[in-house]
């Protein structure tokens, strides 16, 4: 258990020295790829003690922890933290790379200001004959998209509090920032986003995490904590053209990742749940395009209401916000009521809304209960890579000194040894599979062979037709830096 | 007196020898290079700096990076010495040699240096062209390639990969079983082998220097082993893992595909050191305006979209790619003015593409020398090879084809090799280089001379009534490049041209046109009219007119001065006219 917990803690240096964690497959968790997901970032240094104390008492985790290592990398933006943390709270995706988003020549010119000094950067609503938003009716405080179908009218617009800095009608168009570093990856790229950053990845963070991927060629699963989640849903199935890259799960890594996440939506009770289509995600390329099971969690999901919840005006609450309202009405905060003020060229507006990452602020017991079941999660994904064993090697004599020998691959665990999507993409190494006769030699097949399919059973067998004249002594060995290794010989005596 | 007569002496010497300069037939070069040769790193290096200590300030020579291997990525800036308007001037990059063996482009690069700086004093159009543009030249983007095509043992096809290692087989071993130089004569040429029974090939009976594949069910005497190589790594296979094996031609941020899908395309876009250090580069110099990359081979002036699935260019900017293409295709026999994936064949993520689709800088990939050049026609494989043999033997007088020789393999045991040499095929034979460079040179610097070239029209202010002016001007732009192409317009990628007006006055309102002028069609700008944003520029051979109205200070006409600003099209400022 010490060796686990130092490894881990090695990990954690490593990261910021440059270098790789320890020699096993590996389960990597990412958080803090965004600003203000600081609840991420806390539950992810939290992670490799919660972890450690499971396996204590779950031997089937502990045999798991035996082979696998956990490596946490807790924030991507730890340099940013503290003025991102600093008043005023705020929503703040991007890092601090000055980007032109208006794209008028002039950089982070226009972000929000905190009008009514209440120390948060809310909402700011107001009538408008040309809006789109209309008051719910759930509750009239919660501001909707008019759906003209029904012959809905929208005569609110709203945007965050804040002026219009640089007097081009738009008010907060170009803030501080950036580059959203969970969008800044090569899997389903928004070029065309500015955002999505310059290339991807075109931030030190990201392409060093990335290099750092690759150059470690044992990452066997990734799990990122932040604003992401493809638990809460089903992951949406592929249907790109062929030879295009996919924009959802491959038909063949259907079962296994439906059955994972429905293991950890059931861990993490994961509700409100929503489309995760590739965007640029870290999860999206470490699927996508480097082939292994890749989970994101959005971390604070929404306590369930009572059956008989409802607002003062009658409705039941019956959208995700309606809900995260009525939970902010019994802990009277997150919500702060509209009040009107003065704007210099709206006029009068009012300023309230959802409390920026109100979501996140949990209490002390919460937190702990969501450390475990993160923790729990983690330990589903550890317990589920996949072990590769020989089975069975055995030989069989076909007479004048000449044996055939046959040995069978399989796999244990419910991940495959390559995912369909490892195979598509061939980034992850193949197993090498290496036969070494000790008195012999071989007639027929590959002394060294790669193997990067073990069938849809998960188990393959491969033989190899040998010459020996006294005793026969023959060892295989089959592993790639990935998955592990697995070895096994066999001895006849002489004939 | 006699001083006076001195001067007036030396005078006329000086003056008698400018003369005999520009009455020259071919004067001599003040740098004389060999233009018949293809200079590896170190003679690449040499050439740079002494064109830049013999230029008089004109040109200059940095590094913007390091290869793989740790060459330096040399840039030369060709730019009027110490004009602080440098950084705005409309600029052509140059590029060469992304692809290892794709050699003679560097040739090119450099010949455009030497001539430019040779000519400028000489010719007005030189000068002029000197004068208001800046040219950014990179004459190998991968040097390691380069250096490895020319001294080591390669075909004409291999190898446009870059030196990083990578594990091509999969096998955890990197790069460890490439070709090898058998009969050490530098070229990779073809294995064959003498056999008893199951030859696929006879000696060909019409040219022994050749093999002829048997008909079906025929018996021949020898089979083919494929490109000259040995088993380096005991797997059964030879020359499976040679050393790179990637395209840094497909690692550009546009439309960039993984591995499975665009072969050679690298982990993530821009992830080697050349191609990070260019992008760098272009992205930090925004007055670039057009770009030439130099490939080889087939005789091509190639554009974009790469791929179908890419979005289609918009007809404003194919009408310019087809004016300068079809203006390269008279200025270079035998190349042909194409659109890649249409054409060609599809690219992802390649240089040319991501350049305009997402700087919007109008660019060319020349794949310099074309068979026709030969004298062959296209006709098929064996009359081609015919033509090419017919050359080697009469012109080049066997330079490139090797005869048969015996060696013997560690595996195969005694083989022969032989066929043509890596300086046949891709590129030119050293004698007709220097044509190859100054035709490509030229077309070059015809697209930078119709890079933008902006002008102002005439400032035209009246009175409207009481204290109110109207101004109108016109910016004109001479060059067929536009200042914004559609493309990037149309995805605001780039930054729009600002119109911005200041002085002792106040602006009432303010707007554009493009084209001609009709009062009704001017898009207003509600807000901050002062400062006018042109997102789509000013057109090819086209203009904008630019309207305000205005008040004066106390009663008096406005007084002050536009400022219009083109990131491809430089920096205008224009007088209000002095009216009372």
């Amino acid at each position: 258990m010490r060796r686990l917990f130092l490894g881990v803690l090695m990990a954690l240096v490593g990261f910021l020295q440059g270098q790789t964690p320890s020699e096993r497959p590996t389960v990597l968790v990412v958080a803090g790829l965004n600003p203000d997901h600081g609840l991420g970032v806390r539950v992810a240094e939290r992670l490799p003690a919660a972890v450690e104390k499971l396996a204590a008492t779950d031997a089937e985790l502990r045999a798991a922890m035996e082979r696998v290592a956990l490596w946490v990398v807790p924030t991507l933006v730890a340099d940013q933290q503290a003025s991102a943390d600093a008043a005023p709270l705020r929503d703040l995706r991007v890092n601090q790379t000055p980007v032109d988003d208006d794209n008028d020549g002039l950089v982070d010119e226009d972000g929000p200001e905190d009008l009514d000094g209440d120390g948060i950067i809310a909402t700011m609503r107001w009538p408008d004959p040309e809006g789109r938003l209309m008051p719910s009716k759930e509750d009239p405080r919660l501001m909707v998209m008019a759906d003209a179908s029904k012959g809905e009218r929208g005569m609110w617009s709203s945007t965050t509090e804040g002026i219009d800095n640089d007097g081009d009608g738009l008010i907060n168009e170009d803030g501080p920032g950036g580059v959203d570093l969970d969008r800044n990856f090569a899997h389903g790229w928004k070029e065309r986003e500015r955002a999505a950053g310059l290339s991807a990845p075109s931030e030190p963070a990201t392409r060093k995490l990335l290099q750092q991927v690759l150059d470690h060629g044992r990452v066997a699963a990734v799990y990122v904590l932040g604003h992401r989640d493809n638990i809460a849903t089903t992951w949406r199935t592929n249907d790109a053209a062929g030879g295009r890259a996919p924009n959802g799960v491959l038909r063949d890594d259907v079962s296994w990742s439906h059955a994972l996440s429905e293991e950890m939506k059931g861990i993490l009770e994961a509700n409100d749940g929503a489309d995760d289509w590739p965007d640029g995600g870290f999860h999206h390329w470490a699927y996508g395009q480097y082939g292994v099971p890749a989970f994101a969690s959005r971390v604070a999901y929404r306590p369930e209401l009572p059956a008989d919840a409802k607002f003062a005006g009658g409705a039941a609450p019956s959208t995700s916000e309606g809900r995260w309202l009525w939970i902010a009405d019994q802990r009277k905060n997150g919500f702060i009521p509209w009040k009107r003020i003065d704007h210099p060229t709206l006029g009068s507006v009012e300023v309230g809304g959802f409390v920026p990452r109100f979501a996140q602020t949990v209490a002390q017991e919460r937190f702990e209960a969501i450390v475990a079941a993160q923790a729990r999660a983690v330990a589903a994904l550890i317990k589920a890579l996949p072990e590769l064993q020989v089975a069975t090697i055995h030989s069989r004599s076909l007479g004048a000194g000449v044996f055939e020998v046959e040995v069978e691959l399989t796999t244990r665990g419910q991940v495959p040894l390559f995912t369909a999507s490892a195979r598509k993409t061939r980034v992850v190494r193949p197993v090498l599979l290496e036969l070494s006769i000790k008195n012999g030699t071989l007639l027929q097949g590959s002394a060294r062979q790669l193997v990067d399919d073990l069938g849809p059973n998960g188990r393959k067998k491969f033989s190899w037709l040998l010459r020996c004249s006294g005793t026969l002594e023959v060892s295989v060995s089959a592993g790639s830096p990935r998955t592990g290794s697995a070895s096994a010989s066999l001895r006849v005596e002489g004939n | 007196m006699r001083h006076g007569l001195c001067c007036i002496l030396t005078g006329f010497v000086l003056v008698a020898s400018a003369l005999a300069q520009n009455i020259e037939p071919t004067p001599k070069a003040r740098v004389v290079i060999p233009w018949n040769h293809f200079h590896d790193y170190a003679e690449m290096t040499e050439v740079l700096k002494t064109l830049e200590r013999a230029s008089d300030g004109w040109m200059r020579l940095e590094s913007i990076g390091k290869s793989v291997e740790g060459r330096e990525l040399w840039l030369a800036t060709i730019a009027s010495p110490r004009d602080a308007a440098n950084a705005t001037k409309p600029a052509m990059w140059i590029d060469a040699n992304i692809h290892g063996n794709e050699t003679q482009g560097t040739e090119v690069a450099l010949y455009t240096l030497w001539y430019l700086l040779e000519n400028r004093e000489r010719l007005p159009m030189v000068r002029e062209l000197m004068e208001r543009a800046v040219f950014f030249v990179l004459p190998s983007m991968n040097p390691d390639g380069r250096e490895w095509w020319i001294h080591g043992p390669n075909t004409e096809n291999s190898s446009r990969s870059g030196k990083a290692g990578i594990d091509n087989d999969r096998d955890g071993l990197v790069d460890e079983d490439g070709p090898d130089d058998l009969d050490g004569d530098g070229s990779i040429t073809t294995m064959r082998m003498r056999v008893a029974r199951g030859g696929t090939h006879i000696i060909d009976p019409e040219d022994a220097r050749f093999m002829k594949r048997v008909k079906p069910g025929e018996e021949g005497t020898h089979v083919l082993l494929g490109a000259e190589g040995i088993d380096n790594d005991g797997d059964g296979a030879i020359n499976e893992d040679g050393p790179g094996g990637y395209d840094m031609n497909r690692n550009w941020p546009s439309d960039w595909q993984p591995d499975w899908i665009q072969g050679g395309a690298g982990a993530f876009p821009l992830c080697w050191p050349e191609t990070q250090a260019v992008a760098e580069f272009l992205r930090a110099h925004p007055n670039i305006a057009a770009l030439q990359s130099y490939h080889n081979n087939g005789g091509m002036l190639l554009r974009g979209p790469g791929a179908e699935s890419a979005e289609a260019y918009s007809s404003p900017d194919i009408e310019v790619f087809d004016a300068l293409g079809k203006a390269g295709e008279k200025m270079l026999p035998h190349y042909r003015y194409m659109t890649i994936w249409k054409d060609l064949y599809t690219v992802h993520g390649g240089s040319i593409t991501w350049a305009f689709e997402r700087l919007g800088i109008f660019g060319f990939t020349n794949e310099l020398w074309a068979d026709g050049q030969y004298g062959a026609e296209f006709g098929d494989q064996e009359s081609f090879r015919k033509d090419r043999t017919l050359w080697d033997e009469r012109l080049e007088l066997g330079r490139n084809l090797r005869p048969w020789k015996a060696i013997m393999h560690p595996t195969y045991g005694p083989i022969e090799v032989g066929g043509f040499a890596k300086t046949v095929g891709r590129v030119p034979p050293p004698f007709m280089l220097e044509e190859l460079c100054h035709r490509n040179m030229a077309f070059t610097l015809h697209c930078a001379a119709e890079m933008p070239r902006l002008s102002a029209g005439e400032v035209h202010m009246e009175r409207v009534d009481g204290d109110l002016w109207k101004l109108r001007l016109e910016i004109r732009n001479a060059g067929l490049i536009p200042t914004i192409a559609d493309h990037v317009a149309r995805h605001a990628a780039v930054r729009p041209d600002l119109a911005q007006i200041a002085g002792e006055l106040t602006v009432v309102s303010g707007g554009f046109l493009k084209g001609p002028v009709q009062d009704e069609k001017f898009v207003r700008q509600a807000k901050r009219p002062e400062r006018l944003l042109l997102s789509t520029g000013v057109p090819s051979r086209g203009r904008v007119t630019l309207q305000w109205f205005l008040t004066g200070v106390n009663g008096a006409a406005p007084k002050g001065r536009v400022r219009f600003e083109a990131l491809k099209g430089g920096v205008l400022e224009v007088d209000l006219p002095e009216l009372r």
